[in-house]
């Protein structure tokens, strides 16, 4: 299966992998074959992309870094104890906990693992899903750092509720589209301190977890906000938050806005490394995400024409591709495979577009 | 199978090639035809360096029995890939597959024709059951094979590039000028690019170890192009390996190649630009002379900044007996070193829009906490990405050294 940005999506195309929304409950089905009907209503539920089947490249095995199961649980929960939180400060952090431990889990076991799928979402499920996979990123790049289990959790943690603030946030701030005025900017970039005070009251979770919330949005270089922390000041897993914050958003899309590719969220990355971020975390995160994601079709110099099949952690430009056409324009067939770590007389010159196989 | 069977089948093949030239499904019909007759379980046919390019191109691929293993294409390419690397003698060999308790055996056999690899034919078997016979109906086709791929690729109208016998083998001896490409292991951080426009190229790169164990980097580009720039460009390469070997300074190795080639430059009224760095790892620090190249590119991955490494020098060939200049760069660890040809920041976009050195160090610095040779990927995709379908007009050429 591969990502098909929404506008390239066609009637007769196949669900590669389900559609969830805020509370986790299926939209779309994987293995659904769509129509018309489905295709509008995905546009108006703000979905930019969609994984669709497709036969033609063959078989793709794309395994996400945790299990769906564990993901739609995360986000439960992470809805549930969001729209308590403010009310009920006490309130029992069992489940979360839980599903912070199963994530820890589940990545632990996958450490060779990189982060081939991009987490694709419906607007109306924007915060929770976007928490559950800030988390997930947070951690991947957390254990490749090598912090113990008892760090893990309070990163894990911090990250599912680093936007807990945003409850306290007019709706029409947060959904804007346009660029926000001097008073609306003031008050958004109040749910760091807000999500701090709403943190921080919880007595079974470390002061640090707040302390992810409030310094989420401060710069490496000391220009962000709301207290101007710069370089060791900020907070240590609020620095590792403040990366994979960027990269979701940037890379999962929202209505409106392009979805920038793997390697285009990473290159903007790297580029404000020692700026917005802390170079030490950019070394770390950039070597977890697949910079050519299993599904990617791209031309080799060869002029022949390919589909990524596999991605390999320590060569990131030389994933493991599939030959479909040949440089006269002809078919494959049975198509076979390449390392490209192997054959570097090989290599990608162009990713290539929706529809240019 | 009786040698009068072998005879028919030659015929039989002989009389298909014979079409190659108008008609792309001859190579399957023919692959189809070995395996029936061999009674092999599956035939491939592998046109090497198919359009005057580079790699190779499968012909033809055809099976005679359905339990094959999935993965046979990949493993065929890759026992293909091998053979036409290297030729061994003939025999089949057992290819490690898990395959519960069946044996595939394959020969490979490379194709020359004209003292050149044309290609290869594959042949797979399932069952171990191999007839003995199949090894001698390979030799026996094998050069009316060859000569039938050498046909297809050089004169047949479905090949849109013809390439010129001459200018072939020149590609292929400046191809063998590169530094053999290596992916990085820890102390090894140098990769390297080099896209030629045409047939062969005027731009020289070299990387080598002196014997005191300095990393040497030269790249230059003759003025010109097509088998005379080529010319230059291996006598400037056996010239520097020679004077450089011993590890002698970059200022010394630049005045010992202009006394050297000098005369002979003048006479044919050309130049070479030429850029020599001794690059020491443990103290990490660059030295470097000029003969007229563009300055190579430091980008400092802990701060961001870069700038460009500028030393004046005249071009080999510009003035006599002429003393270069020497500088030293203190490196530090995770900054990338970027040298390169005029035909990486020239290259031009549809809109006639040069590529420009901002956009080097755009891209050089949006990959400056990956290897080397991701750094080299990285940027070859971008360049490639902005040419797109635009003619690449010059040899674009780099080498990219990371400090650790």
């Amino acid at each position: 299966m591969r990502a098909v940005s929404i506008e390239k999506v066609e009637p007769g195309m196949q669900v590669g992998r389900a559609i969830y929304g805020a509370s986790g409950e299926t939209l779309l089905a994987a293995g659904v074959i769509l129509t018309s009907r489905y295709i509008d209503r995905l546009k108006e539920l703000g979905l930019v992309a969609l994984y669709i089947v497709d036969e033609s490249v063959g078989d793709l095995q794309v395994d996400d870094v945790v299990s769906e199961k564990t993901r739609l649980e995360a986000i439960k929960v992470t809805k549930k104890a969001m729209e308590n939180i403010r009310l009920n400060p006490t309130l029992n952090l069992a489940s979360i906990n839980e599903a912070v431990n199963d994530i820890i889990n589940e990545l632990l076991n996958n450490r060779d693992m990189m982060v081939n799928l991009v987490d694709i979402r419906a607007m109306n499920d924007y915060t929770f899903g976007h928490s559950v996979n800030v988390a997930i990123l947070s951690l991947i790049t957390a254990i490749t750092m090598g912090f113990d289990k008892d760090k893990l959790r309070i990163i894990g943690a911090g990250a599912l509720f680093h936007d807990v603030g945003k409850i306290a946030v007019p709706e029409n701030i947060l959904i804007k589209a346009t660029p926000l005025t001097d008073d609306e900017e003031e008050l958004f970039k109040q749910h760091t301190t807000i999500g701090f005070n709403i943190l921080r009251k919880i007595e079974s979770f470390s002061l640090q977890v707040a302390h992810v919330a409030l310094q989420h949005h401060e710069r490496y270089d000391g220009q962000g906000y709301p207290r101007q922390l710069r370089g060791d000041e900020i907070n240590e897993f609020a620095r590792i938050v403040t990366v994979s914050d960027l990269y979701d958003r940037l890379s999962s899309g929202r209505a409106g806005r392009a979805r920038l590719s793997s390697l285009q969220t990473v290159e903007l990355i790297i580029a404000n490394s020692g700026k917005f971020f802390d170079p030490e975390v950019v070394e770390h995160f950039i070597h977890t995400i697949a910079l050519f994601p299993v599904g990617t079709l791209v031309m080799l110099n060869t002029q022949e024409k390919a589909v990524v099949v596999e991605t390999i952690k320590k060569y990131p430009t030389r994933p493991r591709v599939r030959l479909l056409m040949n440089s006269q324009g002809t078919r494959i067939n049975p198509p076979y495979e390449m390392e490209l770590a192997s054959n570097l007389d090989f290599y990608i010159i162009r990713i290539l577009e929706e529809g240019e196989l | 199978m009786s040698e009068v069977r072998k005879d028919k089948l030659l015929y039989r093949i002989c009389s298909l090639l014979l079409k190659a030239h108008e008609e792309p499904g001859v190579f399957e019909q023919i692959a189809e035809q070995l395996c029936r007759n061999l009674q092999v379980s599956c035939c491939s046919i592998w046109l090497a360096k198919p359009n005057g390019g580079v790699g190779q191109q499968r012909l033809a691929f055809s099976v005679a029995e359905d339990n094959l293993p999935p993965d046979l294409p990949t493993l065929d390419f890759k026992a293909t890939l091998q053979a036409m690397k290297r030729e061994g003698a003939l025999k089949w060999q057992e290819s490690q597959v898990d395959m519960e308790k069946q044996r595939l055996l394959s020969l490979t056999k490379p194709l020359s024709s004209h003292g050149d690899v044309v290609g290869a034919i594959c042949l797979w078997s399932v069952d171990g059951a191999v007839d003995k016979n199949v090894i001698s109906s390979v030799n026996l086709i094998a050069a009316d094979l060859a000569l039938g791929l050498h046909n297809y690729r050089n004169f047949s109208v479905l090949n849109q590039r013809r390439l010129n016998k001459e200018l072939e083998i020149a590609k292929q001896i400046q191809t063998s000028f590169l530094p053999k490409k290596a992916l990085q292991h820890a102390g090894n951080t140098i990769a390297f690019q080099s896209m030629t426009a045409h047939e062969v190229g005027g731009d020289y790169l070299d990387l080598f170890r002196t014997q005191n164990k300095l990393l040497g980097i030269a790249l230059g580009d003759v003025m010109g192009k097509g088998i005379p720039a080529a010319l230059w460009v291996a006598m400037s390469r056996v010239t520097l390996r020679t004077v450089a070997k011993s590890g002698a300074q970059p200022h010394v190795v630049l005045e010992e190649i202009n006394r050297t080639l000098y005369g002979d430059l003048v006479e044919q009224g050309t130049i070479v630009t030429l850029l020599y760095a001794l690059y020491e790892p443990v103290k990490k620090v660059l030295l470097l002379s000029n003969a007229g190249h563009l300055p190579p590119l430091v980008f400092h991955s802990t701060t961001g900044q870069y700038e460009l490494l500028k030393v004046k020098g005249p071009y080999i060939g510009g003035i006599e007996n002429r003393k270069y200049q020497l500088v030293g760069v203190q490196l530090m660890a995770g900054d990338v070193v970027l040298f390169y040809s005029d035909g990486l920041t020239e290259a031009t976009n549809s809109n006639g829009e040069q590529f420009g050195i901002h956009n080097v160090v755009d891209i050089v610095g949006k990959n400056s906490l990956f290897d080397a040779q991701q750094i080299v990927d990285s940027l070859t995709l971008h360049i490639s990405q902005y040419i797109g379908n635009c003619q690449q007009e010059d040899d674009i050429t780099f080498a990219c050294l990371k400090v650790r």
